[in-house]
């Protein structure tokens, strides 16, 4: 595959490209809201069910029956402050494709009629949401970290339901307008003419418009925040769904972050068995069934959190809580071995690796670095440093930013059950 | 020795060539009957190597049902070579000292373990597959905590209330055939294992002439085979695995019901239909019959249900199982109805699909299909998991098929299929309701 990233007209563009692939992957997206609120957050999301609820020409069911018809997929979606569309589609289609894709961009009809229908729908998905577990718990710690005016937060579904109803017509209008005017990024993914086309297309799309980059107001995060127990009851699991985490001072500029998602990595790398939670909490100790960690939410210029994602049942989750803290704690102290250095920069290395095999997710990689800020240059680099950290550096970071002390715990589930542990943690 | 003349000799001495289709073909290893199936992907520098047992949740007794998934996660302990030299099971060592993508799951009616890794590593991989499957020491000190993650994935699911339905609607549908309880088992049956019935189960399935090895990738065919001769000949094979019981499930004859009532908000009907085994043409029928229903925000019940807020989602899960299953439609209701009045506007609906709707929306769906085929084979460790389902039911080359089996679909087909599905004394209906 072969992989560029580059700014044009005010475009940032990703290409991957792999040599005569029958499917085509478009990510096109806007850093439309610098700041946040549940009015603002409620009004992007039914924003994104409106982009895809009839044109100008064609009514929902036509745009629906249109891209099924020629097999392709679309979604949008709202997060961060960010609007973006994803498209999928094979590469004998994109010409169509990319003709409905833009009847949406350009002419969204915002008709009445949707409006209220896509409120009524919205307002019963954010009813199925509050049974989430595993989304209020992380959340929850999320929240306990950022400023609620900053696009990251996560306004819950009831605040976001009492906004949902008072959202207009002409408010729905401002935000394509917003859309249409912010910088846009975007990745593609297919063969070489394939890209070249929706290139072209996307190019042509944007040029009546400006490219404007929003002043985003990130708050500095408090990253002494004390240690805190945080809950929330949903009776219907049977499992506790935990997230633990302490607020991180480092941006993807700040050098010492390379050695700190290195050795967080060997705590408790994002899926599989590598990781030193998954050797001791689930296989040593039988406690959960998948236990993992990784940072959260940083940016080019904004820190973020570091955050470990588990489970326990109600009559372990003392038990569970403490040897994760322990192994923390241990981490903290002691650092990686040498074994574990050298370990990982292959286990880092093939994953790198793997990822390739597959079109879309590289696609979908390049695109992630390019939302950050990270051109495919950068994050090349930045991979080199990774393999290149030595295990002093890591365990230094690991010293200074992986703080035991200041392990917020948040979790959601049936607390009810384990009130009297809970009870004895703080 | 030329290299023509070493891969001619490796494959007339070690395997027979069964078949070839498209770009796949099947190799027998001679010694023990272990087969192969091959796929070139150059220049990519990957491999995935899976190798399925077929042995899952349906070769299960009474009283031990999740068994098949617990043996599964005890081959990831370690094996007597790995006891040998006082290491961790070879499996994980494999993803700690690589990086490797490792995993395993367990279906009705198969077991699947698979690696995907740079193509150097291939020898590695194949010997641990060969190791594994005859060698991993069954002990309580390993089985205890592991049995103790289990019942933590145990409680994960469960606390879905789709699936404390999918649990009690599978049992109520079948009185016979073994596909009447969910893979991973019952609570109570996991809290019951030992090792004797595990060490049985191992015996009996997880051999060379019950399982079928996929080598998807970067690697020369010579290199393969020479590869996967030189670690798995010397396996015994278990003649009487190859015979596994037909069981015919009595006729259903009235509708049947579930009820699960819990703690909570959420509101369930769950309908349960009966479908053809994969990959017949009546299970893609019942797969383009279920996408007309629910596949996307115009479909037939989204339409009605979703958008005028009496339902706030609906999801459909079919498995692509050898025997008939059933599949079952998930519908979550807003506070606007009852699970009854529900029950009876979403069968009066699909009684009153006319052809001519049918017709106007099935070149969509089909379409719609076809083209996630494509993204479904993106990969080599995707493209494996794939032709997993097609080995499992038995006929791997239908996995070129999928086009033909789609194209043939008529809109008499899906009219004639909803009808059959939805017939009401062959249904499976659950209400999970909250208090």
């Amino acid at each position: 595959m072969n992989i560029t990233t580059t700014t044009e007209q005010g475009l940032i563009i990703g290409r991957v490209e792999k040599p005569e692939a029958e499917t085509v992957s478009i990510y096109l997206s806007a850093q439309v809201c610098p700041e946040n609120s549940p009015a603002i957050t409620a009004k992007m999301i039914l924003f994104t069910e409106l982009l895809l609820s009839g044109t100008a020409t064609f009514s929902r069911d036509q745009i629906q029956e249109k891209f099924r018809l020629l097999g392709s997929n679309i979604d949008v979606s709202y997060a961060a402050g960010r609007i973006t569309l994803t498209v999928s589609t094979l590469a004998n289609k994109i010409k169509p494709t990319l003709t409905l894709l833009t009847q949406i961009i350009n002419n969204p009809a915002f008709s009445l009629a949707e409006i209220k229908r896509a409120k009524q729908t919205l307002i019963n998905q954010l009813e199925l949401a509050k049974e989430d577990a595993k989304g209020i718990a992380h959340a929850q710690l999320n929240n306990a970290f950022i400023h609620s005016s900053d696009n990251r937060y996560k306004h819950s579904p009831e605040s976001l339901s009492l906004c949902v109803t008072k959202i207009s017509q002409s408010e729905l209008k401002a935000v394509h307008k917003l859309f249409l005017n912010r910088q846009w990024t975007m990745t593609v993914g297919g063969a070489e003419s394939s890209l070249n086309t929706v290139i072209q297309t996307i190019k042509k799309i944007k040029k009546g418009y400006l490219s404007e980059i929003p002043e985003t107001v990130v708050a500095a995060l408090d990253s002494h925040k004390p240690a805190q127990l945080l809950q929330h009851e949903v009776k219907s699991k049977q499992n506790l769904e935990l997230s633990f985490g302490a607020a991180l001072p480092l941006n993807l500029q700040n050098p010492d972050l390379a050695a700190f998602q290195f050795g967080l990595a060997v705590l408790g790398k994002w899926g599989g068995f590598a990781g030193r939670l998954m050797s001791t909490v689930r296989e040593k100790e039988g406690l959960t069934y998948g236990i993992y960690a990784r940072t959260e939410e940083i940016g080019l210029t904004a820190t973020g959190y570091w955050r470990i994602m588990s489970f326990f049942s109600p009559k372990d989750v003392k038990r569970g809580i403490t040897s994760t803290l322990r192994e923390v704690k241990k981490i903290h102290e002691k650092g990686i071995t040498t074994s574990e250095w050298e370990r990982f920069i292959d286990i880092l290395k093939t994953g790198e690796r793997l990822t390739y095999d597959s079109l879309s997710s590289t696609t979908a990689l390049v695109h992630g670095n390019l939302l950050l800020g990270r051109s495919w240059v950068d994050y090349q680099a930045y991979r080199q440093k990774l393999y290149s950290c030595t295990q002093k550096e890591v365990n230094l970071a690991l010293r200074k930013y992986l703080l035991p002390q200041l392990v917020v715990i948040s979790i959601a589930g049936p607390v009810g059950k384990a009130k009297e542990d809970l009870a004895t943690l703080f | 020795m030329s290299k023509t003349l070493k891969k001619a000799n490796t494959l007339s001495k070690s395997f027979r060539l069964i078949k070839t289709v498209g770009d796949i073909s099947e190799y027998q290893l001679k010694a023990n009957g272990l087969r192969v199936l091959y796929k070139n992907i150059p220049d990519t520098g990957v491999v995935t190597t899976n190798i399925t047992y077929l042995a899952g949740a349906r070769d299960e007794q009474n009283g031990e049902s999740g068994l098949a998934h617990m043996l599964e996660h005890m081959l990831f302990k370690p094996t007597i070579s790995d006891l040998n030299i006082k290491a961790d099971a070879s499996a994980m060592r494999f993803e700690r000292e690589v990086g490797v993508v490792l995993n395993a799951n367990t279906w009705k009616d198969r077991t699947t373990y698979f690696f995907s890794y740079g193509k150097e590593h291939f020898k590695r991989a194949i010997e641990i597959e060969a190791d594994r499957m005859r060698n991993v020491v069954l002990t309580n000190k390993e089985f205890l905590p592991e049995r103790t993650n289990v019942l933590s994935e145990f409680d994960m699911y469960n606390g879905d209330p789709k699936f404390a339905l999918s649990v009690a609607l599978v049992s109520a549908a079948f009185f016979s055939h073994p596909y009447g309880h969910e893979t991973i088992g019952f609570r109570e049956d996991i809290e019951s294992y030992t090792i004797e019935k595990l060490q049985l189960f191992y015996n009996h399935y997880y051999r060379p002439n019950n399982a079928v090895l996929m080598v998807i990738g970067d690697i020369p065919l010579e290199l393969a085979l020479s590869t996967i001769a030189d670690s798995f000949a010397h396996l015994e094979p278990e003649v009487s695995v190859e015979t596994r019981s037909h069981i015919t499930e009595p006729k259903q004859e009235g509708i049947r019901r579930i009820n699960i009532e819990r703690p909570g908000t959420t509101n369930i009907l769950a309908i349960a239909v009966k479908h053809p085994g994969f990959p017949a043409a009546g299970w893609y029928e019942t797969m383009i019959a279920l996408k007309f229903l629910t596949d996307d925000v115009c479909s037939t019940l989204q339409k009605k249900l979703v958008d005028t807020g009496l339902a706030s989602s609906i999801e459909v899960s079919q498995e692509p199982t050898k025997d008939t299953n059933i599949a079952t439609l998930y519908i979550t209701l807003t506070n606007k109805t009852t699970h009854t009045k529900m029950e009876e506007l979403v069968l009066k609906i699909i009684r009153e699909i006319d052809l001519k709707h049918i017709a106007k929306e099935l070149p969509g769906y089909i379409t719609k299909s076809l083209a996630s085929e494509a993204f479904n084979r993106d990969s080599s460790l995707q493209i494996a998991a794939e032709l997993t389902e097609f080995t499992a039911a038995g006929k791997w080359e239908e996995y070129f098929s999928v086009k033909e089996n789609l194209n043939r679909i008529t809109p008499k087909d899906i009219k004639q299929r909803l009808k059959s599905l939805f017939a009401e004394d062959q249904l499976t209906i659950g209400i999970y309701k909250s208090f």
